[in-house]
């Protein structure tokens, strides 16, 4: 049955392309023929689960299942199996090989959005099978087996719902570069899983699996082929990322992220039925999962979404609710919840419903970054402010300062942990940090979830394996939530210019330009040329000297002359080399300051901390820093300006002077491969 | 073959450019670099132009968009986004001419659907209720899984007095989509047309199900009340505003709650506890139009009074 494929010079070709291409890209197994996508689990309930696969050509489609591998003893009847094809419109296929398959019975099928023509993607559900229980199965053309016999091709039904049972899931955001550090991000959750000895039941995508535009080959190579093991044995159940949104429409439910992915629409796993793709609701034992589409549909409090989310969290009757989307409520990572308006949204119109019903943790992407709150509630204002609206302002770990508590059951107004995890691989940004986070974490990584009973923990894996944070919740009898006057706050969360708290530095990092280096500076006043801070610039009167710089200080290398007023301005230059500016994933300054300054990388600006807009003699604001420490700080927008061989970083370094007796600069430039 | 090989080179290194995007602003910077480097195109103004409306500045969304559609003329969301930013900068005879010429270039289903909705959704803010339902029917008949559609011709119906058509669309949407919010908007529908005895059954099994009942009960009790049954009715309403008033986060309300809760007083007839819900949920985005009349129709009445 199963047809020539014309197309595999061409295929050879762009496997050829993607391996050269410099990603890193090796894992990128492409599918094994005769699959175009290899076999994927989606839309699990306790009695019923769908394989979702791809072929070039057509088949006759068969899967096979059973309770041992060696015995696959039920078989799928052909009235449960969705057929999609690419055929293109009639005569489209012209002479091609395809056209044999352009009959006016396949012209009928469902329409894939863009795949390569020819391809047919077939989605089988495998109905009355036991809850709790582990399936072996194999997909077949007629009677012809298509997966290897010796794969593990298996998986765990859900068990039944509001059962107490504990359930394992992996939570990822912002993966699908095909780069690095989404494969790393990858093997560290699978090493965990490994060491810990407890499988994912299931996992969480929150948007952008497939950079830049969501289509229908990065689908393929940037989601499908990485995952393509844990796709087999688990369901992934996804959210639209803006950039699945370039290609992919939520209002008419059409594009390669609705080809992709098959979820209940008429509440087939639990919740209220949705009646469209873009957002829906499952239950997996005694967890309500919750799933918007926050990229292109009505966020008002008066729109469909939020009409229907009001109304299935009216029916929710689960011990736990957990919400997810890709546009993050809260965040000052690669994006910024205070200014751009789908965020302030998300916020404004969408979190009063979730918690005057009972949401537990709420789970987000976008922001390229791991932010994660302390225990909070109400904080809907166009600033986000802490005053008031945090009611544990712990950090949540049960080795630290404790699990945050909550009633048992669901209960209006008792508290949400937030949950940023956009760091799942694409590059890493951060604008500052809001005062509502109790971690910020600019490391790539995903998030476990662990519900047992009554307890949730999550846990943060850094792409090497590291788990740098941990919060619980418990739902135990009665708890009265008090909100607190003037919580926990974050170090310097109201820095101008974003923050200064440390994150990690990357922990295989190279240090490019080292502690205690040699600077060329100028001191006293502004240099005449605006160029000073571009590599042609001719450095007349500038000196040299080893930092730290700065004054007041007992552990400065090159002492400056305070000025009469305090107020101090230096600027420094360092060349450093970067052999191959592409494989560079993330850059950052280890840098101990005081009171503020501006980096630029090769003339373009790419952070500043402590100072307000402008610069130079025209910097229009300075915050003092009265007890400087040592941060790191990664510079996501620098990563565009670097180039191969030689680059240039400038700072500019104030003082806020008044009384300040003290100034002080000491830069540590680090990179990540 | 080459031709392929290029292109596909192309848009793997397009794609890369976006992987390090950092909020509305860079990505402005990095599609204008785009538009610099490589050439004007329609979908670059298009990316630019959501860009600018993410950050709410409308009327440089609008001069990308108009710039897109002189390069591509035939281009769907283009017309759709330009009609959309238009009627937010003021421009409603602009945004109807717009979508006017987009409708007559594109012949897609889907696309014209699109256009129809954007179209009818001016409308209604228009009041021009009759041609937007017109355009939403067209727009149904074009593609017809779209519930968000039915519920602004359910909308459109109910403006109009149009009970039992809005009755029938709405058992279309939930025959064709499975939407359990039509369900909840189809029981609203058949109180408002005195169709009791089909809804009661629907509400009591609701009530049944439902974790949280007070909608359900202001139902019931709209039911009871054309019944003249009062005790019960009462009974029903004074449930409800308990349950809302646990709900309700009185330091941040969240408006759909002040809004039933309004209703729930409104029918115990205690109308200054409604119209101080009923305000507060607008001040807060809940722009449903019973809420509207409500709040019109307190207002004549103070006004009545005033003069007597």
């Amino acid at each position: 049955m199963l047809k020539p494929s014309p197309g595999h010079g061409r295929l050879a070709l762009f496997a050829a392309l993607v391996a050269c291409w410099g990603v890193e890209s090796a894992h990128a197994i492409n599918p094994r023929p005769p699959f175009a996508r290899m076999p994927y689990l989606q839309f699990a309930t306790p009695s019923s689960i769908h394989v979702v696969w791809r072929t070039e050509g057509q088949i006759q489609p068969v899967v096979r299942w059973g309770l041992a591998a060696e015995k696959l003893d039920s078989s799928s009847r052909e009235s449960i199996i969705t057929t999609r094809a690419a055929l293109g419109v009639e005569g489209q296929a012209g002479r091609s090989a395809w056209a044999s398959l352009s009959t006016p019975e396949n012209l009928r099928l469902p329409r894939l959005h863009s795949a390569p023509l020819g391809t047919f993607q077939y989605e089988v559900k495998l109905a009355g099978l036991r809850s709790s229980t582990r399936y072996h199965y194999a997909v077949y053309d007629g009677s012809r087996r298509l997966t290897p016999p010796g794969e593990p091709y298996t998986f765990v039904t859900p068990p039944e719902i509001g059962a107490h049972v504990p359930t394992r899931f992996w939570v990822l955001g912002d993966s699908g570069t095909g780069r690095q550090p989404q494969t790393a991000v990858y093997s560290a959750m699978r090493a965990f899983v490994e060491r810990t000895g407890k499988p994912l039941d299931f996992w969480l995508h929150v948007g952008d699996m497939a950079y830049g535009q969501g289509r229908d080959m990065e689908f393929q190579s940037r989601f499908f082929e990485i995952y393509e093991e844990s796709l087999a044995s688990s369901v992934c159940w996804p959210t639209m990322g803006n950039h699945e949104g370039h290609t992919s429409r939520g209002d008419t439910g059409i594009g390669p992220y609705y080809d992709a992915y098959v979820v209940p629409t008429r509440g087939e796993a639990g919740g209220l039925a949705s009646g469209t793709e873009a957002y829906y609701s499952f239950e997996h034992a005694n967890i309500h999962f919750i799933c918007l589409d926050s990229h292109d549909l009505d966020r008002k409090p008066t729109g469909a979404m939020a009409s229907w989310l009001r109304a299935d969290l009216e029916l929710a009757r689960a011990d736990w609710v957990i919400a997810f989307w890709h546009h993050p409520p809260y965040t000052k990572g690669s994006h910024d919840s205070e200014k751009e308006q789908d965020l302030i949204e998300m916020r404004q119109h969408i979190m009063p419903i979730l918690e005057s019903e009972g949401v537990d943790v709420v789970l987000t992407g976008h922001s390229h970054i791991y932010e994660r709150s302390m225990l909070m509630d109400g904080a809907y204002g166009r600033d986000t402010v802490a005053e008031n609206n945090i009611l544990d302002d712990g950090d949540g770990d049960p080795s630290g300062d404790g699990a945050y508590r909550k009633s048992e059951g669901i209960h209006p107004h008792e508290g949400t942990v937030q949950v940023v995890a956009g760091h799942g691989g694409a590059a890493l940004g951060r604008n500052g940090t809001l005062s509502v986070f109790k971690r910020t974490i600019a490391e790539h990584g995903s998030v476990i979830f662990d519900v047992r009973g009554d307890t949730l923990t999550a846990t943060m894996l850094n792409h090497v394996g590291q788990e740098r944070d941990l919060f619980q919740i418990v739902k135990r009898g009665k708890v009265t939530p008090v909100r607190i006057p003037l919580p926990w706050k974050p170090a310097d969360s109201n820095f101008i210019g974003g923050s200064a708290n440390s994150a990690a530095p990357p922990v295989d990092h190279q240090v490019l330009i080292p502690k205690h280096s040699e600077w060329r500076y100028f001191y006293g006043s502004q240099p005449q040329d605006a160029g000073w801070n571009r590599a042609e610039f001719p450095m007349v009167g500038w000196s040299c000297g080893t930092a730290p710089l700065g004054f007041g200080h007992q552990q400065l290398r090159t002492v400056l002359q305070r000025p009469r007023d305090g107020r101090a301005a230096l600027y420094l230059r360092h060349e450093f080399n970067v052999p191959q500016a592409d494989r560079v994933t993330e850059i950052g300054l280890l840098i101990n300051y005081q009171d503020g300054f501006i980096a630029y990388l090769n003339g373009c600006e790419v952070l500043r901390r402590g100072v307000g807009p402008s610069s130079g003699n025209n910097l229009q604001e300075i915050v003092s820093r009265p007890d400087p420490t040592e941060v790191y700080l990664p510079v996501g927008q620098a990563l565009k300006h670097l180039k191969d061989g030689v680059n240039l970083l400038a700072i500019e370094a104030h003082s806020a002077g008044g009384d300040s007796l003290d100034f002080l600069i000491h830069p540590v430039l680090l990179l990540e491969n | 073959m080459e031709r392929i090989s290029v292109c596909i080179l192309w848009t793997m290194c397009s794609s890369a450019r976006l992987w390090c995007h950092e909020g509305p602003e860079h990505e402005i910077e990095e599609i204008t670099k785009r538009l610099k480097k490589e050439g004007e195109s329609a979908d670059s103004y298009l990316d630019r132009a959501m860009e600018y409306q993410l950050l709410s500045n409308h009327a440089e969304a609008a001069r990308d968009l108009e710039r897109a559609l002189e390069l591509e003329p035939n281009n769907a969301p283009a017309h759709r986004e330009l009609g959309r930013v238009y009627f937010r900068l003021g421009k409603p005879a602009e945004a109807m001419t717009v979508l006017g010429k987009g409708l007559t270039l594109i012949a897609t289903p889907r696309e014209h659907a699109t256009l129809l909705v954007a179209r009818a959704e001016i409308l209604l803010l228009k009041n021009e209720n009759e041609k937007a339902l017109e355009d939403v029917e067209g727009a149904i008949t074009r593609h017809s899984t779209s519930l968000e559609w039915y519920l602004l011709r359910s909308r459109l119906h109910a403006r109009l007095g149009k009970t039992e058509a809005r009755i029938r669309g709405l058992e279309e949407g939930i025959e064709r989509t499975g939407s359990g919010l039509l369900e909840v908007e189809l029981a609203d529908a058949l109180i408002d047309a005195g169709a009791y005895e089909r809804v009661i059954a629907r509400i009591e099994k609701k009530l049944e199900q439902a974790r949280w009942r007070s909608g359900w009960l202001i139902r019931r009790a709209r039911v009871h009340l054309a019944a003249g049954q009062k005790e019960e009715a009462t009974a029903d309403l004074n449930e409800a505003v308990a349950e809302l008033s646990r709900r309700i986060n009185s330091a941040a309300p969240e408006p759909s709650l002040l809004a039933t809760r309004g209703r729930a007083h409104d029918l115990l007839s205690k109308r200054d506890l409604a119209r101080s819900d009923y305000e507060a949920a607008k001040s807060r985005g809940f722009d449903e139009d019973w809420l509207a009349d409500r709040l019109k129709l307190f207002k004549k009445e103070a006004e009545d009074a005033a003069k007597r």
